[in-house]
Parts: C-alpha cells; structure tokens; sequence
C-alpha cells in the first residue's frame, strides 16, 4: 500500500548556520536508502525532495512509499562451475557449502558467465518486507552520516549527534511505524512551538504534518515557507524604507525561530556620526538585525526577527533597542579613540605584530609591500609618491580598536580614518580597495595606485607562503592564497594591466631577505599555481578546455592577453583549416620529439622536392606578418594567415620524406619544421586542438 | 523589583529545589565558575553532581575604572552544574527564569548557537547562549572534554551573568545603577575597587614579579603533582591563571608569546585532570555509591 511517510526528529536547538543543510542531507540519505530497499520507486524518488527544518526539528516526508517492499529474487554468486563439480558431474564440498549457505538445491542451481569462466548461481526469493523492519535503522544510519563539524553526547547516554534528541515520530499515512533512535521509540506525538505551545500535538496522518503543526504547534516547519514569511514581514515593517537585504542572515534569522514576528526598534540619531559599516556590522553580526535605509544611507531604525508572536512587543522592542546601545556605544568610542592617532602612528606599531611567524612582522611586511607596490606603480606610469603612502598605510587599520573589535572592517576603517587625517581620496580609496576582490564575484581595486598596492599585497602573500612551505592543500587554505592568486588574474586581465607575471613574481621574490628562500624553484611554483588559478577561471568563464589548454601551454607571463588569445584560437577551430593544421602540428611535434639532428638553418639548395619550395616560400611570405600582427596584439589575423599555409603544409607531408636517409636532407627538413613550429605556436600550442 | 541580592536568593531557592549542593564561591581568583572545583574537576569521571553557587570572576583586561556602564573587571557568575545533565535541562532553566518573574510569554527567549571553548584548561563543550529580547543572559553548556578527558556522562553547565540579568530585570542602563540591596547600589559597593583595581590591572601590576610568579606557581603545581596532591596543585593552576590575565592586561605578552603561555597552563590542567581522575578511582568513585 502506498503513502506518505513521515519521520521527525525533535531535538535541542540546532545550529542555524548549518541547519538546511543538515536537513537537505537528511532528505538525500533517506531517498537513498528508501529507494535501495525497493519502499520507494525511482521515480518516485527523482521527485523533488521535501524536508523540513527549524530550531527544533528535523523532518522529512516523502510520497508514494510502500508500506512492503515488492517481493526480489536476490542473485548469490557462487563457485565456479569447474570448481563446483566434480569429473562424474557430482557437487564439490566446495559447492555444498554454498547451496548450505544460500538455503537451495542442486538442482535450483543456475549458471552465469562472468568474464571466461562461468559459475553457479542461487537465486533466491525473498519476500518483501514491511518498513518497520527497517525505518529506525534506516533513520539512524542517515542521521550518523549527516556532516556535522562536532557531534555531542548529552546525559549519561552513549548516542552522539549535534544536539540532544528529544523525539521521533515515524508515520507512513495515518499508522506509526514502530522503531527507535538515538533510544527514543517512534510514535505520532510532536511538540509544537517552545512558547506559543503547549503539551503533545497528535499527528493524525503523515501528510499532514506541517498543516497541523502550523495550527496547532505554532511553527512554520518549512524552511523555504518561513524564510519567505519572514521576507514579507520584513517588507511590510519598512514601509517607506528599505531593509538591508543580506541573504545569509535571512537564511540564519530564519533557522532561529519557528513562528517568525517582525518588530521595529531603534536608536540614538546621535550615533549616525559613527561610521555606517560599522553601525550596520554591530547590528547584523551581533544582534542579527535588518537596518533600515533611506536612499541608500543608515537610518536610525532596524528590525528584529522574533520568535514570539504577542500583542504587546513593548518587552522585546525596548529589551532590543536597550541591548544594541552598548554595542554602538563601543563603536564610537573605538572610532573616537582610533581618530585621535595619525594612521602613520598606527602604522609603526605594526613592527610589533606578527605576521607570520617566519615570515616576520606586519611592519616588514609593509615595508615589502611599499617597494613593491612602488616597482609595479613605475611600469604602470602612477603616481609613485601616493602608491608608496597607500602602501605604507594599508595594513594601519589593523592595529586600531575598530578593526581588533570587527577585523571584517580592515581596509575600511582605514580608508575613513586615513581621510579623517587628511591623506587625498586616491591614498584613502587604495587603502580600502587594496583587499579586493575579497570574494568571488566582489569588485576590483579602482585606479592605478589601489591597483598596485592590491597587486603588491596579494603577491607578496604568495611568494611568501609558497617559500615557507605554507602551500594550499585539498580543502585548507588557511592563508586565502587561492582568492589573492585569482585576486591578481582578475585584476590583470579585467583592469586590464599590461604587465608580465613572471617579473612580477621576481620582483615580490626579491623584496624578501636571503634568510627566506624565494629563488627560482619558489618563483615556478607561484607561476605555476597562478596558472592553475588560471586555467580554473577560464574554465568556470565557460572557454572550451583544449582551447585552454592550447593558450596555456605558451604559459603566457602577459595574462591580460589571454582572453584575446583564447578568442583567437576559438575562432580559428571553427576555421576549415583548423583540423588540418592541429594535426600537421602533432604531426611536427612527434616528429621533433624523435628527431635527432636539426640543421641550425635552412639551406635552399638542400631542397629536392616542389613541395618543400612552396612551403619554404609561403612561410617566407608570411613569417614577418605573422609575427609583427603577434607584436600588435592581433592573434586572429596572425591566425588567418597561418591557416593559408594548410595546402603547403598537407602538401609537404604527401610528398616530402621527412627522414630521408641522406643526413644533410634529413636535418634540413628537420629544421624547416621547425620554423613552421616556431611560426604556428606564436599564439598557442595547435597541437592541443 | 528584585534586587541584586534577591536575585541570587532566588537562584539559589529555585536550585535548592532542584537538588544542588549550594556551595560558595572558590576562595581563589578565577575568569570564571568553571574555574570552580565544582564544575571543573567534578566534569571529570562517572560519579553524578549537582551544584549552584556564585562565582566572583576577575577579567583584568575588561576594567574600564568604573567609567564604561557595561565593563567590569570582576563580576559575579551564577553557576549551576548538573551531572549528568538532565533531559528537561532546558525546562529548568526557563523555570528559573519564571521564578526570577520572567513572563515567558511576553518575551523572546532564545538558545542560539554558541560553542565554549577554553583552551587554558583544555577544555570544550557545545550549546548556546540563551537571548532575553536580544540580550544574551546566560551560557549554556554540554561539557564534551574536560583537561582533555572526555566527560562521562555529561555534566550540564548553565551560567547566568548576574549584573546583566539584574539590569534586564531592574531596567536599569548602568551597572553601577543597579540596586543591590534597598538603598544601596551596586556603585555603593564596587565603584572604588573598579577604579582602583583599574589602575593596578592596567598600569602598575609588576611585571616581573608576576612573571616569576606564574613560574612560581607553575613549578609548584609540577611538584605537588608528583605529589600526588592534584587539589593543591590544581590551585596553583589557577593562581598561574590569573597571574597570566593580570600579564595580559599590562601588555606584556605579545601574541606570538600568548600561545605559549596558554600552552603551559593547558599542560598542567592535563595533568591534574588526570591526576584527579586517577584519585577519584583509587577512593572507588564514592559519589557513585552514594547514589547507588
């Protein structure tokens, strides 16, 4: 019989950042075993999932599932045929065993082939069973397997999950399927919300869970319901502001309360004079309020995310609005205090704070960052004076009560502090922008002088981590060295800078002391992670990877050059030649690899064959517009031009015997290949194509 | 309006229903009421507990001689334990807070994720902090390992914060406002020892007698070990503690040195942890006969 199953897990508070997911596994882990012991079908099981998540409860439900599973014929493998019976055609005690084993007669025996040989088989009925054979074992396994960064024991007991369990309810339609987990017995009682509730709420059917749990208990069960429940609260209290939209604390207020309530509270207008980012991060990290804006700028109002529905909020208003006052209180003063000092004063204190253990202070650090940010602002024609004071100032902030209060303010406190010092707009911007892109998708550093430092900063992160060994690995990577080397790639290729990473690399290596080894095995591991990074990001630009691969080969130093290659060679694989010339190009690198003696140049009168002229003249023809077009920047028509040479090229190797016997010949043609190498791997390496 | 006093009454009237030892304070400078004996060495081993007591706590670096309305360098915990921790423990908790005259009803009360971690005394534990209308009054614990060992059963730690629950309570903006007795204030009583103990955390603590002490007390703690002596030892471990705080407040650890120092201290609270377990095994765990 087919209905909706149930089962629901009431526990302690979970913890909200983690919650959907652990209950979206949970969902996955139950369809799969569900679906492997035959209770659910396949299509019912490709449905989409439907899983429910609060504070309190974990909770999955699933359609059409069969209260017994359908009756299987279970295959057993067994011996060998050879090795199951004997010359007279008798069982071996090999095979007895197995028919023991496997419950059948001889005579029930089948055979299979499996690869050369061919062995018995048992095929064995089993009758289906029902759910309650299996469910509390089924829900245990899936919740053992749930990722939990810390799982806890509770009481005296021996079970372990993220937080006490409390309940279980397993229903399949109206029945309660029997079992336990975690030591609790499954039943159809639930609880509702902790407040707004009262006593065991009954479950009359498994489908009709949350509607019951909505009416009586108080709680939205659904994640997705009450995410956007609380949405149109939060849209209703602004009226004629707006709420600051920020999707991961509306995802985190949500997995915090069961019956959401909007409520409205404030502060001191007097307090506005603080900063806005820090006004705003005190409310959202701390307290996890929405701000309220007008035309884009903090207003004096925020709302609150209760759990509590009451007549009179007067309590949790003012409770509220009472709790966020200290807090703004402390972000004044920090702002107040912090002003109060030059940024350069807080710079020097940056000499007393490490860095890295090996890899010195902050002050070193920054010292590292000015020259660098100095040698890189010279190539990009900036104004050098304004890079090096960017640079001087930009780990500053670190030092200062706001940043050690809220490190997520590093870089913008320095920016307001820096013009509160009077330093000129392009120093104070570069000084916040240095850290960008801070995430994927975030904005770049604008203007030369935010760039350089920006550069500098992410740089010499690299070559120092790399130097000591500090190297991402799997998962880990504690120091962000993949966001800087993106961070550089993205500013190089979309700024776009015209500069080499390879001698930007050199010049982060050089600004560190002898006793850090930054020489040239460090150098071509940085450059080789960038162009990892590279080919990673290409990728995800959704460029086709043997185009990748071909552009990549070249290990292009000039990265902002890349996309005007890549878009080159695009072309040119839907060019008719291409299939041609890529082969050609295998073709010549096979034959190279092999080659044991190439001529230094190419001798005219060495030729032989009218092939081997014409080729030899077209190359000619071509060679110096190709490469000046290369100079220009102009890969597509360099490409162009290299793809007239497809008739010479097939040509050639129709009629031309590249190892000719007779040596000079043989060298010779060796050596016109290549040229044409040389000539066609210009752009990139065709050969990948 | 309840006063401060009457606040702990309360507290201490509602746990002595619920079947706690009420001790006093421990007569030692701690951070905290885990610091106690009776929550820190009684986590450790099988035999059951259940305790409530109030716990003076210094945190020299959070002086702000008297001037800030929300900072103090020794304030008062209220400390329960109970092991092992108890199915309703949350109900219990909510039932204090009623009979502190909390409505339930009329306010927002939430356990919102907050995971304790000490690494001085090597230990951990999962559960929350527990928000009054957005005000965290409480930490709220499920100790998991304690000195390394891990802890079984489970002892159930919930911690309220007098003043800020008493300022909930008394609606009240500064803590020295608080009432703590009829006509007495909580200024009356510690204004002059926030300011002077300020000035002593912040500017004058002498650093290099209180190196040579944490050493001090840090080699003594290692001699009565071998002592087999894990209490007395286990006093020298907070008097290391506190001396390493004091340091901190005066600047004079750097961070790099931080680590280091905390690493001592975690050593010693290994050890003695050990040291403790083994002697509660050697007197064959008596608590657990007595609840036999």
């Amino acid at each position: 019989m087919r209905d909706t199953l149930l089962v629901e897990l009431l526990t302690e508070e979970l913890p909200p950042k983690s919650l959907v997911r652990l209950a979206a596994e949970f969902s996955n882990q139950m369809r799969h075993s569900l679906l492997e012991a035959g209770f659910l079908s396949p299509e019912a099981a490709g449905r989409d999932p439907i899983f429910f998540a609060t504070p309190r409860r974990l909770a999955v439900r699933f359609d059409d599932v069969l209260d017994t599973q359908p009756d299987r014929v279970i295959e057993r493998k067994g011996p060998a045929v050879a090795a199951g019976v004997d010359t007279a055609g008798r069982p071996t005690r090999a095979l007895e065993g197995f028919m023991r084993s496997a419950g059948v007669t001889f005579g029930a025996l089948g055979r299979i082939r499996d690869g050369k040989a061919e062995y018995f088989v048992a095929r064995i009925e089993k009758r289906g069973e029902r759910i309650d054979a299996y469910l509390g074992a089924m829900v245990e396994a899936a919740l053992k397997k749930l990722p939990v960064a810390k799982l806890m024991r509770w009481g005296a007991g021996e079970a372990q999950f993220v937080r006490p369990v409390h309940g279980l309810v397993m229903m399949h339609g109206p029945r309660v399927v029997p079992g336990a987990v975690f030591g609790h017995a499954s039943g159809n009682l639930t609880r509702g919300h902790r407040f707004m509730s009262t006593g065991d709420i009954v479950l009359p059917h498994a489908k009709d869970y949350a509607i019951v749990l909505a009416a009586q208990g108080k709680v939205i069960a659904s994640f997705d319901e009450r995410r956007a429940r609380i949405r149109a609260l939060l849209d209703a209290a602004a009226g004629e502001a707006e709420w600051l939209q920020d999707e991961a604390l509306l995802d985190e207020v949500t997995a915090l309360v069961e019956w959401p309530a909007v409520y409205e509270a404030g502060f001191d207008e007097a307090f506005l004079a603080v900063p806005q980012e820090c006004l705003i991060l005190t409310m959202k990290a701390n307290q996890k309020y929405f701000p309220l804006m007008k035309a884009g700028r903090l207003t004096n109002r925020f709302l609150v995310v209760s759990n509590m529905e009451v007549a009179d909020p007067v309590n949790i208003v003012a409770g509220n609005a009472r709790v966020v006052r200290p807090r703004l209180a402390d972000a004044r003063f920090f702002f107040e205090i912090d002003k109060k000092t030059p940024l350069a004063e807080h710079a020097r204190r940056l000499a007393g704070v490490v860095y890295h253990n090996r890899l010195g202070s902050q002050g070193s650090r920054v010292e590292r960052l000015a020259r660098l940010a100095a040698v890189i602002g010279r190539r990009v024609g900036a104004d050098l004076a304004r890079i090096e004071r960017a640079a001087r100032l930009a780990k500053a902030d670190l030092v200062t009560g706001m940043v050690g209060e809220f490190p997520e303010l590093q870089g913008i406190m320095g920016r307001y502090y820096a013009l509160a010092g009077g330093e000129p707009d392009p120093v104070a911007d570069a000084i916040e922008q240095h850290y960008r892109p801070r995430f994927a998708g975030d904005r770049l550093p604008e203007g030369n002088i935010a760039c350089a430092v920006a550069l500098a900063d992410k740089l010499d992160a690299l070559i120092g981590m790399f130097a000591i060994g500090e190297v991402p690995t799997g998962e880990r990577d504690p120091f962000g060295l993949r966001r800087a080397a993106l961070g550089v790639l993205r500013i190089l290729i979309e700024t776009p800078l015209p500069l080499d990473l390879g001698e930007l690399v050199a010049a982060a290596a050089s600004g560190y002391p002898a006793a850090i080894d930054t020489g040239d095995a460090v150098r071509v591991r940085v450059f080789d992670f960038m162009m990892e990074r590279l080919r990673h990001l290409l990728r995800e630009a959704g460029h086709a990877s043997e185009v990748i691969e071909a552009v990549l080969a070249l290990r292009p130093g000039r990265v902002d050059l890349v996309p005007a290659r890549l878009a080159a060679v695009t072309a040119f694989r839907a060019a008719p030649e291409a299939d041609a010339l890529a082969a050609a190009n295998k073709r010549i690198v096979n034959i190279l690899k092999k080659a044991d003696a190439v001529a230094a140049g190419i001798d005219v009168a060495l030729f032989q064959e009218a092939a081997e002229r014409r080729l030899f003249r077209e190359m000619n023809e071509i060679s110096p517009l190709v490469r000046s077009l290369v100079a220009a920047e102009d890969y597509a028509g360099a490409l162009k031009h290299l793809a007239g040479l497809r008739a010479a090229v097939d040509a050639f190797f129709d009629d031309v015997l590249v190892m000719a016997e007779e040596p000079l010949t043989r060298a010779n043609r060796l050596a016109m290949l290549r040229e044409l190498a040389g000539l066609m791997g210009q752009i990139a390496d065709i050969s990948r194509l | 309006m309840a006063s401060f006093q009457e606040i702990i009454l309360r507290l201490q009237e509602f746990w002595n229903g619920h079947g706690c030892v009420l001790l006093q304070p421990y007569d030692i400078e701690v951070g905290a009421g885990t610091f106690h004996t009776a929550t820190f060495l009684r986590a450790i081993g099988p035999e059951p507990w259940r305790a409530a007591y109030v716990q003076p706590s210094r945190r020299p670096k959070d002086g702000r001689y008297g001037e800030n309305p929300n900072r103090l360098q020794h304030y008062y915990q209220y400390q329960v334990v109970l092991k092992p921790s108890p199915d309703d423990i949350q109900e219990l908790y909510l039932d204090s807070l009623r009979a502190l005259g909390i409505d339930t009803s009329a306010h927002d009360i939430r356990f919102v994720e907050d995971d304790w971690e000490s690494p001085s005394l090597g230990a951990w534990g999962l559960g929350w902090e527990v928000w009054l209308d957005g005000m965290e009054v409480t930490q709220f614990t499920y100790f998991q390992e304690v000195g390394s060992l891990a802890c079984r059963p489970v002892l159930g730690e919930i911690t309220y914060g007098l003043e800020r629950l008493a300022m909930y309570l008394q609606g009240v903006e500064n803590v020295f406002d608080l009432v703590w007795a009829p006509g007495v204030t909580y200024g009356d009583v510690f204004h002059q020892n926030e300011v002077e103990q300020s000035k002593y955390n912040f500017e004058h603590a002498g650093i290099d007698w209180l190196f040579a002490q944490f050493s001090g007390f840090e080699s003594e703690a290692g001699r009565l070990m071998g002592l087999a002596l894990p209490l007395p030892a286990y006093e020298m471990l907070m008097k290391c503690s506190h001396t390493f705080n004091l340091l901190d407040a005066r600047g004079a650890i750097s961070v790099t040195e931080r680590a280091a120092y905390i690493g001592r201290v975690r050593a010693l609270s290994r050890e003695v942890a050990q040291a403790y377990y083994d002697s509660r095994s050697r007197l064959g765990f008596p608590m657990c006969k007595a609840q036999a």
